[in-house]
């Protein structure tokens, strides 16, 4: 379950963003939408605790994040959060396997973990660099990323808006399909009009 | 993912820049690790080496070399003196303590150094095995030269005051000869003074055939080992006079039995003093102010040349002291550009990944990861740096040193307290170079990277 009440956040120097009071049940699978401004993306960093909100609280599964200390809160984004970008963020230096495992060990986790390549849709890149992936490649490795602890909340930030229509629908496609698999709880933001049929929840942002 | 797994990505990633930074701040650890090397062996292990002797007295030439081969064993001697002049010395009551020194041989390339028991009261040396010798052909070894020839072992000395190889043969001549061409030009411009060995190299000599070659024909045993005292005194082969005097007879006619005189520690022969001679002898002044006086009356009044080692020596570190100073300078030159191109370095880095640190954050990384991991990089780098600059250093003094007696001295192999200073200070100085782009990194304002990475 995550609950939004009384939230608004207000960026340095800037006007506070309301954000309606909400609650989504666990394994819900909502989009966000609103013009550019309307808090789309501050709303993903809310609910991931990269942000506090000035007034109001955001809780996760019954834990209050303001009430968390700001380590708490990085150690809650590293193990109950997933967290996807519209361009594929994956880190230069470091090999497609050393991604993927960055962030296994940073979720504290033992073993390995149960998604594979093959959930995603790709064979076994782990070797290989990002910059040697396609775009569409390195999306399926970061979604893999941010699925493969199986967290509480998986947030997307436009995640098809740089993508074709054929890829966009395949995006989304396999993006639902997988958070189905794992029973996480899936918040994308995106003004992409080609998501509205894929949702059955909808929040709209004003500005 | 360690901490340093990810620093070993970047490491790998951005190779040729971060090998260009060690590579500088090497050159400098390098250059400041032999300039420190140098100067702690020639200020410490020079200077603690002339500590007990306050004059050297031999025959006219450098002082220098008279310091050198006399009080550190390095150069041919300048000739040798008259064993009566050293006898009246010796009595001078300006003097607290005489020791001669009989120089010229060596067994297995150790010096072999001919003198009286004094020796060892003089440089406050003591036995840690055996006994002092008290026949010819008797001899106590310094604690390195042990390993070569231990406690009962029999050697033979050869002509030369250094290599000789293993051999008890007289291949060596030709090189032994080349090796004192010096010392006997020295020590031919008086034919009073003229020195006994060089009745060996004539090969027309009947005495000189390999069969009755003095050197072959006197084995010596040892008999006593010293306690080590981290001097040059460890690498010395000691013994009495009379074990010199009769493997080079010229000067001396044995009498047997010893003549009584304290000097010759209980020996079975003596020289006829009135044509012996010895190398040198050290002297221990019975206060101060006959510093003033005595090596004036002995370059005077003399036939002979009275040299202080600290004067000498001082001299010398001045000398070298300048190309010292000028070496460290240079590494510390270029140390401060290096630990500069460092800094600059990592925060270009830090500017360039910007990004991939918003991100780690995202994916759950806290400020104080994010801080260890430029640190990290800072001091991996610098580490590498110091390792390499030390190595080649070290490798250099090496190759430079090989061959020559300088060794006998000091082990390249050894680093000295300052350079674990250096190291110290260059690992300290990257944390600074490190910490300004590590806490920017701490403080990195992830919000507002993401959007822009959007």
């Amino acid at each position: 379950m995550v609950t939004l009440a009384s939230v608004s956040y207000a960026y340095p120097g800037g006007q506070p963003i309301r954000f309606p009071d909400w609650q989504a049940e666990k394994g819900s699978h909502w989009l966000v939408t609103g013009p550019s401004g309307s808090g789309k993306t501050t709303l993903l960093y809310l609910l991931s605790g990269l942000l506090t909100p000035n007034t109001g609280e955001v809780e996760v599964e019954g834990a209050r994040l303001s009430q968390l200390s700001e380590r708490q809160r990085d150690a809650y984004r590293a193990r109950s959060v997933g967290y996807m970008l519209q361009r594929p963020a994956l880190l230069p230096a470091l090999t497609v396997h050393q991604n993927l495992n960055l962030a296994w060990r940073m979720a504290q986790k033992a073993g390995k973990p149960e998604l594979g390549y093959a959930d995603v849709g790709l064979g076994d890149f782990g070797g290989r660099f990002p910059h040697q992936l396609s775009v569409g490649q390195a999306q399926r490795v970061a979604l893999l990323r941010a699925v493969q602890h199986k967290p509480t909340l998986l947030l997307a930030d436009e995640p098809t808006s740089a993508l074709d229509a054929v890829n966009a629908t395949a995006a989304i496609t396999l993006l639902l399909q997988t958070v189905r698999q794992t029973g996480t709880t899936l918040v994308v933001a995106s003004h992409d009009a080609r998501l509205h049929d894929y949702f059955e929840h909808e929040i709209a942002l004003q500005p | 993912m360690t901490p340093f797994a990810i620093v070993w990505g970047y490491l790998r990633h951005d190779w040729l820049e971060r090998l260009l930074n060690a590579l500088l701040l090497a050159v400098a650890v390098c250059l400041l690790s032999v300039g420190l090397w140098f100067a702690h062996q020639l200020e410490t292990r020079f200077l603690g080496e002339i500590r007990h002797v306050d004059l050297v007295v031999g025959a006219k030439g450098s002082p220098l070399q008279l310091i050198l081969s006399g009080v550190f064993y390095l150069d041919a001697p300048t000739g040798n003196i008259a064993w009566a002049d050293a006898l009246r010395l010796q009595r001078n009551p300006l003097v607290a303590a005489a020791v001669p020194l009989s120089l010229g041989d060596n067994a297995l390339g150790w010096r072999v150094v001919g003198t009286t028991p004094e020796f060892l009261p003089f440089h406050q040396a003591e036995l840690a095995q055996g006994k002092l010798w008290q026949k010819p052909f008797e001899a106590v070894v310094g604690a390195n030269v042990a390993k070569d020839l231990p406690l009962g072992q029999e050697f033979r000395s050869g002509h030369g005051l250094s290599t000789m190889g293993d051999d008890n043969d007289h291949d060596h001549k030709d090189h032994d000869h080349k090796d004192h061409d010096h010392a006997h030009e020295d020590q031919d411009h008086s034919s009073a003074n003229d020195h006994d060995h060089a009745q060996e190299d004539s090969a027309a000599t009947p005495a000189a055939s390999a069969d009755t070659d003095p050197h072959a024909a006197n084995a010596y045993r040892v008999v006593g080992v010293l306690a080590p005292t981290g001097t040059v005194l460890d690498n010395l082969v000691l013994t009495s006079l009379a074990s010199v005097w009769r493997i080079h007879p010229t000067d001396t006619i044995v009498t047997a039995p010893a003549s009584g005189d304290a000097l010759f520690g209980g020996l079975t022969v003596a020289p006829q003093a009135a044509d012996s001679q010895v190398t040198l002898l050290l002297v221990k002044y019975r206060t101060q102010a006959a510093g003033l006086g005595l090596p004036r009356y002995i370059n005077q009044s003399t036939g002979m040349q009275a040299a202080s080692p600290v004067v000498e020596i001082n001299r010398l570190l001045n000398l070298l002291g300048v190309g010292l100073d000028a070496l460290r300078s240079m590494g510390l030159a270029l140390g401060i550009a290096a630990l500069l191109a460092l800094f600059a370095a990592l925060w270009g880095a830090l500017r360039r990944r910007r990004a991939d640190l918003a991100l780690l954050r995202l994916l759950g990384a806290n400020r104080l990861f994010l801080f260890r991991l430029l640190l990290l990089e800072a001091l991996f780098i610098t580490l590498v740096a110091a390792l390499l600059g030390l190595a080649v250093g070290h490798l250099v003094l090496y190759l430079a040193l090989s061959g020559s007696p300088l060794l006998l001295y000091a082990d390249p192999r050894i680093l000295v307290a300052s350079e674990w200073w250096l190291m110290l200070g260059v690992l300290l100085l990257a944390v600074v170079a490190a910490v300004l782009p590590a806490i920017s990194a701490y403080r990195l304002p992830v919000p507002s990277i993401l959007a822009r990475l959007q």
